[in-house]
Parts: structure tokens; sequence; C-alpha cells
């Protein structure tokens, strides 16, 4: 029997271009960055680096949106700066903002950090315990990770329950609303959900809710053969319907929250354009060099 | 026949895109102001506002969650430009945090931008939280101990005490947050209402200003009274938009303002153009997607009634 030989898999199954173009790109790129630092530095009507900042923007929006006509090294190398400048800049986050004042800073003493220090000395227990998380990579000590994990495990379980039932319950007791009911309950208005018929009131909306919540339980309810029993299947086959509604919902709702995005961008670039051209008809006017 | 149908059906998509794009940009540069009909639950979320005891005096704040990044600013940085109107217009003290890097440094310029124009002074009348992670302990101190979970405040790096901000005044527990409003592209919002508003007594006064694709997860929240509230996506901003814009121009008829807010006013952080006019390319991009799924859907009854003939045959 001969065994298939097995090959690990490629990076990305796109087209292999030369590395050429990616460091072409990205001389570009860098180019780019050196002469608007130095557009901001000696360039004596524009001041404002945001001008230049904003024309990156434009580059970079439309290096991504390229990838709609197709896969191209332009798309990958902004793909590769957009995830890169995100980590670094959430790595510098959590350092500056949660690190130094919530760890580092009420664990040092005065004497050292100045007013800001706390001289929580235990605090240092934190190191040592997230450094259990990394035995997972060296084999020998990778029993150690065990410990943190199930504290960790155990901790998040707690709260997991007690989020459920902080989140879910107050939506439980909201969906126990009698649809009919001797009374006038204030909390609704006249109309459809308030039809007043000789002393009955009845709640138009709270019933459909009813309706819609047994129809649509009655699909996931596999414990009785829906082809035997119509008293499941036929309120399954209903309930079908109110979840493709739903999905639709949530597809529409998907389709309208892109095209914002979209349009913000469209915006933004053709807010860049229009600040460009104002900026160039400026110095082709008063006839001026870009640096002098 | 055959052959233009075949066209219709496997056109290449590239073509659908050329075509949005196009009316995208035409409806952006011919666009103008719509004037959207409110939706409910976005009045219901300006009316919980307005109503929040916030103001100077009544030692309370609104807490604004900024928990989104760039990628979301054509919905959630019109909601935020709608939302901090409203509160400076309506004289609210209110502080400002993020659980996203991103959102925390936008959220500061945005703010400041805005201020600016209304006059706000930080640390009296609005501060800022900074970039929080959102782990359980921060959430469950925050309950206890508004200063202890936020330690410094994210702009100037100061401990949240009094004598540094005016703001912070009697300010100790959620119990002094009048309300919280969660404008947000995550899932923040399930921590916030299984976490901190079971805790809170009474139970703690929740907006939610989401994106389109969170819509219709958070209706059953509003439904049980767990949200007063809602802002949603692009269409949610411009509603939340025109009542704002009606309550200033209402103010400086009156003379209580001197100048209504200037979208196009120079600023650190450039905001999108106001969200009533973006939902007129909205509307336009709507109208090209009910024409091509027209025409996908009547290419297709078509093409099945000829391979239904020719199979009948």
């Amino acid at each position: 029997m001969v065994e298939k030989e097995t090959r690990a898999p490629a990076a990305h199954d796109g087209p292999v271009e030369s590395p050429a173009w990616i460091i072409a790109i990205f001389i570009f790129v860098l180019a780019f960055l050196v002469v608007g630092v130095l557009f901001h530095t000696y360039a004596p009507a524009q001041k404002d680096f945001r001008l230049w900042t904003g024309l990156l923007g434009l580059l970079a929006t439309v290096g991504i949106f390229s990838v709609l006509y197709r896969e191209n090294p332009v798309f990958r190398l902004f793909e590769h700066i957009f995830v890169g400048l995100s980590v670094g800049y959430g790595i510098a986050a959590a350092w500056f903002q949660i690190m130094l004042p919530q760890w580092y800073y009420p664990m040092m003493p005065r004497s050292i950090v100045g007013e800001q220090g706390g001289g929580m000395w235990l605090l240092f227990l934190a190191l040592p315990m997230g450094l259990l998380f990394f035995t997972v990579y060296f084999p020998r000590i990778s029993w150690m990770n065990r410990f943190i994990l199930s504290i960790l495990m155990g901790w998040a379980a707690g709260n997991a329950l007690q989020q459920f039932i902080g989140s879910l319950a107050p939506q439980i007791v909201a969906a126990f609303r009698a649809p009919i009911t001797r009374y006038n309950t204030e909390e609704v208005r006249a109309g459809l959900n308030n039809i007043t018929l000789g002393g009955i009131h009845i709640h138009l909306w709270w019933l459909v809710s009813i309706v819609v919540l047994t129809c649509t339980m009655a699909y996931f309810f596999f414990s009785i053969d829906h082809k035997r029993a119509g008293w499941v299947r036929e309120p399954a086959k209903v309930g079908r319907y109110f979840i493709m509604i739903a999905l639709g919902t949530i597809f529409g709702t998907t389709v309208m929250g892109r095209f914002s995005l979209l349009i913000e961008r469209l915006d933004t670039l053709m807010n860049t354009i229009n600040l460009w051209k104002g900026v160039l008809a400026y110095w082709f006017v008063h006839h001026r060099t870009f640096f002098h | 026949m055959d052959a233009f149908l075949q066209g219709i059906l496997s056109l290449d998509r590239r073509w659908i895109y050329l075509v949005l794009v196009i009316v995208f940009v035409f409806s952006l540069i011919k666009g103008r102001m719509t004037n959207p009909v409110v939706l409910p639950p976005v009045r219901q979320l300006y009316t919980a506002v307005e109503a929040a005891p916030a103001n100077p005096g009544q030692q309370k704040i609104i807490l604004v969650g900024l928990d989104y990044e760039a990628g979301s600013l054509g919905e959630n940085g019109n909601q935020t430009r709608a939302l901090l109107r409203h509160l400076m217009l309506s004289h609210k003290r209110f502080a400002i945090f993020s659980i996203t890097p991103q959102g925390a440094a936008n959220g500061q310029m945005m703010t400041s931008d805005i201020a600016g124009q209304y006059g706000y002074e930080y640390g009296k009348d609005w501060i800022d939280f900074g970039y929080k992670l959102p782990m359980l302990s921060f959430y469950k101190t925050l309950i206890h101990d508004i200063p202890k979970a936020i330690g410094q405040d994210g702009r100037d790096g100061r401990v949240l005490t009094p004598q540094n901000f005016p703001i912070m005044n009697g300010i100790k527990s959620m119990k002094d947050v009048a309300m919280h409003v969660e404008i947000t592209t995550y899932a923040t919002l399930d921590d916030w209402i299984s976490i901190v508003q079971p805790a809170t007594k009474p139970r703690l006064k929740m907006g939610y200003a989401c994106t389109g694709i969170n819509v219709t997860g958070a209706y059953p929240y509003l439904d049980s009274g767990q949200l007063v509230g809602l802002m949603p996506g692009l269409k949610g901003a411009a509603d939340y938009e025109k009542l704002v814009d009606a309550q200033e121009n209402a103010l400086y008829r009156a003379g209580k303002i001197k100048a209504r807010f200037d979208p196009y006013a120079p600023a650190q952080f450039r905001l999108p153009a106001p969200a009533r006019k973006l939902m007129y390319t909205q509307n336009a991009a709507h109208l090209v997607v009910l024409f091509f799924i027209l025409i996908g859907n009547i290419g297709l009854l078509i093409s099945l009634r000829i391979r239904n003939k020719k199979g009948g045959a």
C-alpha cells in the first residue's frame, strides 16, 4: 500500500507573483509617506498633515477595493498593512491604556514611578499567572497551562450562567403576555394591540407573538415524527415561513448596513479628491512650488 | 431569447459593482437632505435621553460607549454625532469610553470637535474615560466603583477625582449613571444587559445604536423593556438627526443658541456627510438592488418556463 504524500498547505491559493511587485509597491507607499512628511514640514501654504493622510486613505481604500476586480498584489499589500497596523495599534493601546495605569503603576512604589505609584506589590503575581498560558509552547512544561485554563474556564462558566439568566429572564417574562384580557392594561395604547369588544380586550400583536413563537418552536421539535403527527407538521410548516421572513430581514438589514459603510467610504474619497482639487488649484493660481 | 436569458443569469458580478458605484457617486454629488419618517424606537431613545436626569446640578451623568472602529463610521459615526449633539443641546453631562483602541482615539477627537462648536467644557460638562478592555472584571467593578474601574481619564491621564474633574463630583457607582447609550458594531450589548443592568437598582436605562446587521437581534430587548430605545443603522442616525435638527432650529429661533451646528466645519476627525444626506444615496442604492433582484427573478422564471416547455415537448 502506497501512502499518499502529505504536503503542507500553501499560504494562499492565488497566483504567485514576482516579489518585485511587493517591493515596488512597498517602496511606493514608503516614498509616499516620506514625501508627505516633507510636505508637511516645508510646504508653507499647507501645514495640515491630514491632507496627506487623507490621500493615503484614498489609495488604501482603492487598493482594498481592487479585489472586487480580481485578486492582486496591491490588495494583498494593503490587506497586510491593515492587519499589521491594527495589531500594532492594539498592542500599544493595551500597554499604555491598560497595563500601565491598571497594573504597572499600581504595582510599583512611588519612589520609582512617582505619584502614580500604588505600591501594591501583590499585583506582580499576575505576571507569572499570565505567563502560564505560554507554557503550551513548551512540551515539557505544557501541563502547567491547565492550572490557569481551569481557573479561567470555571470563572467563565459561572459568569456565563449569570449572564444567561440576566439577559434572558426579562425576555421570557415579556413573552408571557395574555392576548385576551378582561381588564385594560395601561401599558398599551388603543389600536390594533388593544381592541375592545364588550368588556374584553384583545391584544392582537401579543396574539401574533404567541402564534409565531409556537410555530417556530414546532419547526425545531424533532422528538415527534413530523410526517405522522399533523398537529406538529402543520404549525412547523408555518414556522418555516416565519423563519424565512426572519432570515430575510436579517439579510436585508445586513445589505443595508454594508451599503452604509460603502457610502461613507465613497463620501470620504470624494471629500479627499475635492480637498486636493482645491489645494492644487491654489498652487497653480499662485504659481507656487511645493518646496521653497 | 435563450442567449439573452443566459446573459442575464450569468452576468459578471463586476458589472453590478460598477453600476452601484456609478449610482452611489452620482447620488452623493446630487444628493440632498432627506426628510425621513422617524421610527418609533428612535423617538423612544430621543425621549429617554431628553428625560435623563443628567443636567448640571442633578449629580448624574450619561455614559456613552463608542465601541466601534473606523470600518463602521458610516453608521456608528453618524449615530455618535447625532447623539452627542443632542446631549450638548440638552445640557446633559456625559462620559465617553470605548472597548476598542480606535474607538477611544476617534471618539475623543470627535467629541472634542463637536464640544468645540457647542462650547462644552472638558472635565466639567464631559469627560473621556478612555479605552477599557471589555472584561467581566471591568464591568463588575464599574457597577460599584466607577473611579476604580476607570482609573485615569483617557485624554490627560489624570486620576478621576472631583478635584481634577468637577463632573466626577458625586459620581461613584452605576447608581449615579442616569442612562447608558451603547453605540457599537460588536455584541457588547449582551455584556451590559446581562451583567451591569441586572446588578443596578433601579435598573439601568439603556439605549442602543447598532449597525444594520445587529438590528434584528436588538428588537427583543426593546420589547422586553431592557432597552428604552434603539437607533438602527444609518436610517436610525438619520431619524435621530432629524429630531436633533428640529430641536436645534427651535433653540436657534428662540435665541438660546448663537449658531447652528456645522458638519463641515474644520475638525480633527472628519465625519461623513450628515446621515440625512447619506440616506439619499442609501435610497438610490436600494432602488438599484430592487431592480437587479427583479431582473434576475424575471430571467430565472422565463428560463424555467422555457426549460419546462422543452421538457414537455
